[in-house]
């Protein structure tokens, strides 16, 4: 992936972050999951479901970012490339599960 | 689930490297594999992290590509001090360690993991820390 496609998502990410104007858009969900999400919000415990959907698409995204950069780091230093099993040994230290 | 990594300024620096320290990236490798993660750095980081000159070129470059937390409400302040009380943690310090109890951050990146660890007991927190 290009520099130029990294700078672009960075600047979308940074001006999501910093409350840019919004529009509405149309997406589509599995619809037990729309009426759940419905049902949080209307019992008060997530915010909205716009912001809950602008909070998972943010982290997405953010892990996007950081999976170019490692990529461009291993592009100039493949030595660098941490390996499976340290990978694995860092996600059981902080209790995170691997896909 | 997402992961949150805190970076404090040692960590934002080691970011910022041409290559980053090999514990550092495997941290990273974990919040892509999981698809969906936040890094977080308090603003109050860059106060040691930052110089004022050129030489900032490349953790400015960074800061971009993190979430900066720029508020610091009195309720934040207050939960920061008293998991300073009685250390010998800095102020700064316990604001990055308020953020990954706040967060439930999985990792908290540091070079100081004895006053972080300390900070962070104090809260109960599980954030793994990792040296750099």
């Amino acid at each position: 992936m290009s520099a130029e496609l990294l700078d672009e998502l960075t600047e979308a990410l940074a001006r999501a972050r910093q409350g840019a104007t919004t529009r509405p858009v149309s997406v589509t969900l599995p619809a037990p999951l729309a009426d759940a999400f419905r049902l949080l919000a209307d019992r008060g415990l997530i915010e909205s479901v716009s912001v809950a959907t602008t909070r998972a698409l943010e982290d997405a995204l953010q892990a996007v970012i950081v999976g170019m950069r490692l990529d461009a780091i291993y592009a100039e230093h493949p030595d660098a490339r941490p390996s499976e099993d340290e990978i694995a040994e860092m996600a059981r230290r902080a209790g995170v599960g691997l896909p | 689930m997402s992961v949150t990594v805190v970076l404090d300024g040692a960590g934002l620096h080691a970011w910022a490297q041409r290559v980053p320290p090999r514990e550092l990236l495997s941290v990273m490798e974990v919040l892509r594999c999981r698809g969906a993660g936040r890094v977080l750095v308090p603003s109050v980081v860059t106060v040691e992290a930052l110089t004022g000159d050129a030489r900032d070129a490349p953790v400015n470059q960074v800061l971009k590509q993190v979430d900066l937390d720029e508020d610091l409400p009195l309720d934040r302040a207050r939960t920061a001090a008293s998991l300073r009380q009685n250390t010998i943690a800095s102020a700064v310090d316990a604001v990055v360690a308020e953020a990954a109890v706040r967060t439930r951050a999985a990792f908290l990146v540091t070079s100081d993991p004895g006053d972080m660890t300390a900070l962070l007991d104090r809260a109960g927190s599980t954030t793994h820390v990792v040296t750099v």
